[in-house]
């Protein structure tokens, strides 16, 4: 899908990344030379559940396209059950998304370990794909008139 | 255990009621008061925090006398007896016009009744003014002459019946919140709205037309509005002949008129001005709300002349959902102005220089004689002090060391004065020049009545004792007048009793009491008889002066354009969270803390031209003064167009406003100056 | 007529006197005798005072929350929403259950504009002493979608009939020891007839919700983003809210996520709020009462947490042992492998 201004859409992806296995995941990816698109913006948390839902909407409703959370699989969560409430909070998110008008799949949850390079790859040209059929988050183009733009010295 | 005492907020004009939460004799917090008619059970962020600068550490205790550069702390008694002493000396050696008296919007009715008497029976002068003067004396003089009476004609919940609402000069979102509440709620009932301001304020989201008009050109904007009107034929003729005069006067001014010309004044498509007219015109109801962008002008008077022309040009008065509504700013602007603290006018508008009402008002106080001829307004004082005419001041509640226009000026002033008595609850900018200060207890801590811009007047009640020493005002007042042997005049021991004196003097207020007004919806004047339920709607059968006059206007530039010197026109206002001079707001903590800083807006085209970041900090220059404060790139300002929130006492907009006077009513022209930007390393 | 008023008071004049509780919490008459005011009594001449009518202007859950000495022993005249939002305050911790003594009014909505001195019933109304039909258009919005007008979680709860009879039903051991100083005679009622009033839910629920729901996904986010644009941060829908008991709030300036001083506030405002509150909302109002701009807040809490409970089959408020479910997690998570839930 093509933005307005004619140019190939590339969605912008935020990822929190939790530290003992999806960024490792991540990391492998990149040092086995895995591709996958370079879109993600990741962000090292120290468990899943650090992406707090409050961050998680914040970036939804600043523009970012999607928003990738991963985290270790059911049972190996370095802090026993982090990984069940980042389950629970992106059930609640994606209602939550659905309710105001965001498409819920801009948000996506994956269990990735440390040794799952590929895997990773794969969710994320995955995550990708479906984030270019969804076409630019809406919010980026529905700017509210009168609001400060924080325009950048030249 | 807790208490919920129902007063009323002490900030805007709105007059929303609130509950004071008191417990163990002190005030803990605020709450929204559902049975209040104006706010029910809904309030905006300063109503909300209210209560939170009440225990300011900040908060004066004592009397304070200067003594040199620092103040030392003095009994009440002392300080009655030297503020007494000097204003007696000043007025037995210069004369009664050598003292002049500020009262304030803030202050109780009671209060500024009292001082504007003590001002005219015990020192004999009619040089007592406030800062309604600064806001809406335009209103008073405009609405006066055109109507009879320079008050809203209709009520706040009335808006909500409109068909049409046109809002110019009002940043109502913001500055009224809960008149903007109705608003919101006339859409919701299908009305439309119509926004004309030269910035993209928050109604400008769900406005249907918004008029980006530049600033300082409503009278051309509005003469525009009224030609498409009649060269349609929308004008109700009906209404014009029978409860009107002057309109053939109207008719010829704006035969010569051409929508192309005021294209090129106001900046606003010629399509648009023809689309707003017939809106406007061909509601059931129209109703028109304004506030000090129509007001604060060279032209104030000429503009608010134009609205009053608009509405009874289309019939849009004295029925419900229409009118031509003024926001007040202040809590009791309304008020302050109805007692009498105006130099031209004694309680009820009724002017100084009738022979006869002043008869009548003096005997009713029981002198012999009241000062004839007009005083000082607000800043004519200033200009006297300067001049050495005025030797001393009285200010009690306000602050026009951040208020005033040309602030530089106002310190002149003060300081030329031989002695300064500021009355207030915090060492204001302007207490910190005065030689005596006397602690005035906050408006949780005291009874009186409160005139909201529907000119409802209702009760405010106290929640907590005063803080320290502090007294109320009107009780410093009193002691003072009986330390100056004219204690009879002034025996009052509570706000009832004084109420029950201004209420025989002020014929609006007439069959009002503290009974009839312990009602939550308190009442609204005219209330001339003890069994009148107050009114909703002005001017519903006939104009308060008998028949509306039409007085045609001719667009008049603003006193200072833009030039090559001075690029930019600065604009200025008030923001949500901060309010006047900060006094209170910014000893709230929840409202510094949305709000800390001042800043200027600027439109993203002009920032990229001069490379200024947002949040960079530029300097801000007119021909009076320099400023410097942040950026806030922004569209909601017009490239050309400035904006500053005057609220910030060390990013004074008003260092740099000009001080320019409307001839009638000689309110300043806030509004609209040339400025130049640029960034500071 | 008073209206169960009577019975409600003496029970609770009792109480105080035989100092049962510290204090009584309830609405009752202000200035004029007509205009009604929150009150915390502790003398019991003022119990008089104390009025049943159905118009409650703010939650006294979260007075009691925020003005409440959570070591005093209290009597709270509460409606179901009310009894709902107590105990979702004592899951954060806010107050003590074992002091609180709730009176419970049964009731079938609201009117959130007064209009004289009105008692709801199922399907009818009272207004100003005149029967009439009910006028549903005239409840609280979200009274409409209320399904539970029995304060079963009340220690006591009080049902007063269109006739002026008030029976009283005693739901625990405390509402026993409440009831055993009282001076009317006290029947136990028959259970309320909930069905009709669990039907007007469901309509009203399907067409508030139903309404957002049949939008396209961009025609709803223009929805609420033209809702929002007329948000002028007061915070009153959070200072009304039962669940919005944080001492420090995440939506204040400089906490990292709202900036301060900007008008509207940035959608994120509501989100975060959303957020925290959705799972738990117990269809109050008191948000949407406090808005001055006419947001439909309570509709879009309550449509989010009728959405989460109904994946994790939690309903807010009415147990106190059952924790919010994104703040809690179960058996059933620990057996489960996917991402999703469900
Ligand atoms: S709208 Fe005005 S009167 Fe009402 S709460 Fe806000 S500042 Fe106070
Ligand atoms: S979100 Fe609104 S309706 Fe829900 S509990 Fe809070 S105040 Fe009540
Ligand atoms: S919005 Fe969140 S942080 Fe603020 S009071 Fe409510 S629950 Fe607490
Ligand atoms: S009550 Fe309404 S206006 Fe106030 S903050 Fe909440 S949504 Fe915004
Ligand atoms: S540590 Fe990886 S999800 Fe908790």
């Amino acid at each position: 899908m093509d933005t307005a201004d004619g140019k190939r859409f590339e969605p912008k992806i935020l990822g929190f990344l939790c530290n003992w296995c999806c960024y490792a995941g991540a990391d492998l990816a990149g040092v086995s030379r895995l591709q996958y698109p370079p879109n993600i913006r990741a962000i090292r948390v120290m468990c899943s559940a650090g992406a707090d839902p409050a961050y998680v909407m914040k970036a939804l409703l600043g523009g970012v396209d999607g928003v990738f959370i991963g985290g270790c699989h059911p049972g190996e969560c370095h802090y026993t059950s982090g990984n069940y409430y980042t389950r629970r909070r992106v059930a609640m998110l994606k209602k939550l998304m659905e309710i105001l008008g965001l498409e819920p799949e801009r948000l996506r949850l994956e269990w990735v370990s440390a040794s799952e390079g590929a895997l990773f790859a794969e969710a994320i040209k995955d995550f990708t794909e479906k984030l270019k059929s969804l076409g630019p988050n809406p919010l980026k183009v529905k700017k509210r008139p009168g609001a400060v733009v924080g325009v950048k010295r030249s | 255990m807790v208490r919920f005492v129902p007063t009323i907020c002490p900030y805007c004009g709105a007059g929303c009621g609130i509950l004071l939460v008191a417990g163990n004799g002190a005030v803990v917090d605020t709450r929204p008061w559902s049975e209040h008619p104006v706010s029910e059970g809904k309030l905006c962020i300063k109503g909300y925090n209210a209560h939170e600068f009440i225990y300011h550490p900040d908060r004066l205790k004592t009397p304070l006398i200067r003594e040199g550069d620092s103040f030392n702390e003095i009994g009440w008694e002392q300080a009655i007896k030297l503020v007494a002493g000097k204003l007696s000396e000043t007025r037995d050696r210069n004369g009664p016009d050598s003292l002049a008296f500020m009262s304030s919007s803030k202050c109780t009715n009671e209060d500024s009744y009292l001082l504007q008497k003590f001002a005219r029976v015990v020192i004999g002068t009619n040089n007592i003014d406030q800062c309604a003067r600064l806001c809406h004396m335009s209103t008073v003089v405009g609405l006066g002459a055109a109507f009879g009476s320079g008050a809203m004609t209709n009520s706040i919940a009335d808006i909500e019946e409109a068909g049409c609402v046109f809002i110019i000069g009002s940043d109502t979102m913001s500055q009224h919140p809960l008149v903007a509440r109705r608003i919101v709620k006339a859409r919701e009932n299908g009305a439309r709205i119509i926004l004309a301001d030269p910035r993209r304020i928050q109604v400008s989201r769900f406005a249907d037309m918004h008029l980006r008009h530049k600033p300082g050109t409503d009278v051309a904007l509005l003469n525009g509005m009224m030609k498409y009107i009649l060269e349609r034929g929308l004008e109700d003729r009906d209404f014009i002949s029978r409860r009107t005069e002057g309109f053939e006067a109207l008719e010829q001014a704006l035969a010569d008129l051409s929508l192309d010309e005021v294209e090129k004044i106001t900046g606003v498509p010629k399509g648009e001005i023809e689309a707003a007219a017939q809106l406007y015109a061909e509601a059931e109801a129209s109703c028109i709300i304004y506030a000090m962008g129509i007001t604060q002008h060279t032209t104030g008077t000429d503009n608010v002349l134009s609205l009053a022309n608009l509405a009874m040009l289309t019939g849009n008065i004295g029925r419900p959902g229409c009118g031509v509504n003024p926001l007040r700013g202040h809590n009791n602007v309304q008020g302050a102005c109805d007692v009498g603290a105006l130099a031209e006018f004694l309680p009820g508008y009724q002017a100084v220089a009738d022979e006869q009402k002043r008869k009548a008002v003096a005997q009713a106080w029981g002198v012999a004689e009241l000062p004839a001829s007009p005083g000082f307004t607000a800043v004519e004082m200033m200009n006297a002090a300067v001049e050495g005419r005025v030797k001393a001041m009285y200010i009690m509640g306000e602050n026009p060391m951040v208020s005033d226009p040309d602030i530089g000026h106002v310190e002149q002033a003060l300081n030329a004065l031989d002695f300064l008595v500021v009355q207030d609850i915090f060492l204001t900018e302007t207490a910190r020049l005065a030689d005596i200060v006397l602690p005035a207890s906050s408006w949780a801590e005291r009874d009186g009545t409160f005139t909201g811009t529907d000119r409802r007047v209702q009760r405010l009640r106290q929640a907590a004792e005063p803080l320290g020493q502090s007294r109320p005002d009107w009780a410093i007042i009193c002691e003072l007048a009986g330390e100056m042997k004219a204690g009879d005049s002034f025996a009052f021991s509570s706000t009832a009793q004084i109420f029950d004196e201004m209420k025989k003097v002020t014929p609006q207020y007439a069959g009002m009491s503290f009974a009839r007004l312990e009602q939550p919806a308190g009442l609204q004047w005219p209330c001339p008889r003890e069994d009148h339920p107050g009114t909703s709607i002005l001017h519903v059968e006939q104009f308060t002066r008998g028949k509306g006059k039409f007085h045609p206007v001719v667009y008049r530039a603003a006193a200072e354009n833009p030039d090559k010197e001075f690029p930019f026109i600065l604009t200025t206002g008030r923001i949500m969270s901060q309010w006047h001079s900060r006094s209170m707001t910014g000893r709230s903590p929840t409202l510094n803390a949305e709000s800390p800083e001042g800043y200027v807006e600027i439109n993203p085209d002009d920032a990229r031209k001069l490379g200024v970041a947002d949040r960079a900090m530029v300097e801000v220059r007119s021909r009076r003064g320099t400023v410097q404060t942040r950026a806030r790139v922004t569209d909601r300002v017009a490239a050309g167009v400035v904006f500053m929130p005057f609220h910030f006492a060390e990013a004074a907009a008003n260092r740099l406003t000009n001080a320019a006077l409307d001839p009638v009513a000689k309110i300043p022209e806030f509004k609209v100056c040339a400025v130049a930007l640029k960034t500071v390393k | 007529m008073a209206k169960c008023a009577e019975v409600v008071q003496d029970i609770l004049r009792g109480m105080l006197r035989e100092r049962l509780v510290d204090e009584v919490v309830a609405f009752g008459r202000g200035l004029t005798g007509s205009d009604i005011l929150p009150l915390f009594i502790t003398d019991e001449q003022d119990i008089d005072r104390i009025v049943t009518t159905s118009y409650c202007p703010s939650s006294l859950a979260k007075l009691v929350a925020r003005y409440g000495d959570r070591n005093k022993k209290m009597a709270i005249v509460v409606r179901s929403c009310d009894a709902r939002g107590l105990v979702e305050i004592a899951k954060r911790r806010q107050v003590k259950p074992e002091n609180l003594y709730l009176v419970g009014i049964e009731c079938y909505g609201v009117v959130r504009e007064k209009r004289g001195e009105v008692y709801i019933f199922a399907d009818k109304m009272e207004v100003d002493g005149e029967m009439m039909p009910l006028d549903e258009a005239a409840l609280s919005p979200n009274c409409r979608r209320c399904e539970y007008p029995v304060p079963t979680m009340a220690d006591i709860s009080c049902r007063i009939e269109p006739e002026g009879d008030c029976l009283v039903t005693v739901n625990t051991e405390k509402g026993k020891a409440m009831l055993a100083t009282a001076s009317v005679p006290v029947q136990d009622a028959p259970p309320s007839d909930v069905a009709a009033i669990k039907e007007r839910a469901a309509r009203w629920q399907e067409k508030d919700f139903g309404d957002i729901k049949r939008m396209e996904p961009g025609e709803r986010l223009d929805y609420w983003l033209s809702q929002f644009d007329r948000c002028i941060k007061c915070y009153g829908c959070r200072d009304a809210c039962p669940i919005c008991v944080c001492k420090e709030c995440c939506l204040e300036p400089d906490r990292g996520l709202i900036k301060g001083g900007e008008y509207p506030p940035e959608t994120l405002f509501h989100a975060v709020r959303l957020t925290h509150v959705g799972e738990s909302c117990v269809n109050c109002g008191q948000c949407e009462a406090a808005c001055p701009m006419e947001i439909p807040v309570s509709k879009l809490y309550h449509m989010l947490s009728k959405e989460v409970g109904s994946i994790f089959n939690y309903e807010p408020g009415l147990d106190i042992d059952s924790l919010p479910p994104v703040s809690m997690v179960d058996e059933e998570d620990l057996l489960k492998t996917g991402v999703d839930f469900g």
